[in-house]
């Protein structure tokens, strides 16, 4: 569905990646659309959308982080806009990005506990509000 | 000896020992639009530091999204960047479209259009009278209200609410305009040139005004786009990129409008950035009338929605900026992620930057500038 192109890269040659899609002037990835999370419950998913507002191109940078190890490279030194999309994602997921000057929490207070946007963290107190489900059940 | 902390140049050239303030600003303030918070170092006039805080508003939107199931997370949405609530709607319900592969049809997208450019002359005219009062001009917000009144009157007849439409559905929308929809709208469009015109007249030649903002939180181009800003704020900087025209969404390759840059990347050039984008809303709204179309509101959708295991990501181009939708399926009736990149939490990001060096006088004009929604940073 996803029509642009992919990479996977592996944490620890995040933020050189991340150098290399920006600097190449044939890339020129210069804007980081956007940073985010997902939980898959095996792994977590970090996913960078990338722009290049010279040639008006896209592309997807993905780096897959297992526990217990859930930390990369900040990329703020290239994309100066992922700052508080990082600290976000160490926010709601627990990843940390090593690097990150302020890497205390964003959202959330600071005495909260727990990374909510997990699956293994319930929605409480509902399961679940889907209406539509009840009709079907 | 210098004692650290303590301003070098007081000490060097006078010998005088002071020390920078820190100044907290916020979370309850007039003029932070909602909740948001700052700790201001300053050494005398000068802001040396700044430190935002954000979240008063969180509202686990994102988390929300998981247990809701497609029709219902509409909603959610106005809730984000609420001054736009129809553009937001629409970046949602794209987002699913793409997923689901569903084809909208012609009236459904001009309807579409014309709330949204409607929808982003209004949150423009908002941001308008809210600067005015930042810039200490209280006359600016009643006439900018006037002018976002009578739009709001529009779309209460339309989806019924002022504020929280929930009209666009994915595959098109809730129910079909009014009878007199589009003689309304055209109406309107001529209250609403007068009406800029004289928002014209009583601001943007103001020279108070113009002298108060002229070379205020400058930000060069190639670091406005390394911080991630987008619409009006990077539009300012003299860079002509606008999501519905570098990667057209809906129907905007249909219309002729201009992409309005600034010159200088100040607190003025975003203002007048605003300023004409209300005019080329206008043109892109009266283009849409001239070719609206008769025919069905609703593609074809399955009652129970649930989009094939995948991923997609939307941009539309918000009043505020780039707003992103990433949208992961895992073929269920809720999505399994979904992650929001509002404009406004980017570009707010960028206060930490925006503000360094500037007096502490100026803060409140540049903070303004950046037109925040913090419904939609806090999420």
């Amino acid at each position: 569905m996803l029509d642009e192109a992919v990479i996977t890269v592996p944490a620890e040659l995040v933020k050189e990646t991340a150098r290399t899609l920006h600097d190449q002037p044939e890339l020129a990835f210069d804007y980081l659309r956007s940073l985010s999370a997902v939980d898959y419950v095996e792994y977590l998913e970090v996913v960078y959308h990338l722009w290049s507002t010279q040639h008006h191109q896209k592309m997807v940078m993905k780096v897959r982080l297992e526990e217990p190890d859930l930390s990369l490279d900040s990329v703020i030194s290239v994309w100066r806009g992922a700052d508080w999309h990082e600290r976000e994602a160490s926010d709601l997921f627990g990843i940390q990005f090593i690097g990150n000057p302020n890497p205390r929490r964003l959202l959330l207070a600071e005495e909260f506990e727990g990374f909510p946007l997990r699956k293994s963290y319930p929605l409480a107190p509902y399961p679940s509000a889907d209406v539509e489900a009840e009709g079907e059940a | 000896m210098i004692e650290p902390g303590l301003s070098i140049v007081a000490q060097e050239e006078h010998g005088l020992n002071t020390v920078d303030m820190t100044l907290n600003m916020g979370p309850q303030h007039p003029s932070t639009h909602g909740v948001f918070r700052m700790i201001l170092t300053i050494d005398g006039e000068r802001i040396t530091s700044v430190d935002p805080f954000i979240g008063y508003l969180h509202r686990g939107s994102e988390k929300l999204c998981e247990a809701y199931n497609y029709r219902q997370i509409v909603p959610l949405f106005d809730r984000l960047d609420y001054l736009s609530a129809f553009n937001n709607e629409l970046a949602f319900v794209m987002a699913v479209e793409k997923l689901l592969g569903t084809q909208v049809p012609e009236r459904a997208e001009y309807v579409r259009v014309i709330l949204c450019e409607l929808n982003r002359i209004a949150s423009h005219f908002m941001f308008y009278g809210a600067y005015g009062i930042d810039a200490g001009a209280m006359t600016p917000f009643m006439y900018g209200f006037r002018e976002r009144e009578r739009i709001q009157q529009l779309f209460e007849s339309v989806s019924g609410a002022r504020m929280m439409h929930n009209f666009f559905r994915p595959g098109g929308l809730n129910a079909d305009v009014p009878a007199d929809f589009a003689e309304n709208v055209r109406a309107l469009v001529g209250v609403l040139r007068v009406g800029l015109d004289e928002c014209h007249r009583l601001l943007t030649e103001n020279e108070i005004f113009v002298s108060r903002t002229r070379g205020l939180g400058i930000i060069p181009a190639k670091e406005a786009i390394n911080w991630g800003l987008s619409g009006p704020m990077l539009r300012a900087c003299g860079i002509a990129e606008d999501v519905r025209r570098v990667e057209p969404y809906s129907i905007y390759d249909r219309f002729a409008f201009e992409i309005p840059v600034g010159e200088y990347g100040d607190c003025l050039d975003r203002y007048l950035v605003r300023m004409e984008e209300i005019n080329q809303s206008l043109r892109i709204v009266e283009q849409a009338l001239d070719s609206f179309p008769e025919g069905p509101i609703m593609g074809a959708v399955p009652k129970v929605m649930r989009p094939p295991a995948g991923e997609a990501y939307v941009r539309c181009e918000n009043p505020r900026g780039d707003l992103g939708v990433y949208l992961v399926s895992n073929g269920g009736r809720m999505p399994y992620r979904l992650k929001v990149r509002g404009p406004s939490f980017v570009n707010l990001s960028a206060v930490q930057r925006l503000l360094l060096g500037s007096y502490i006088a100026d803060a409140v004009i540049i903070l303004g500038s950046i037109d925040i929604v913090l419904g939609e940073v806090d999420r």
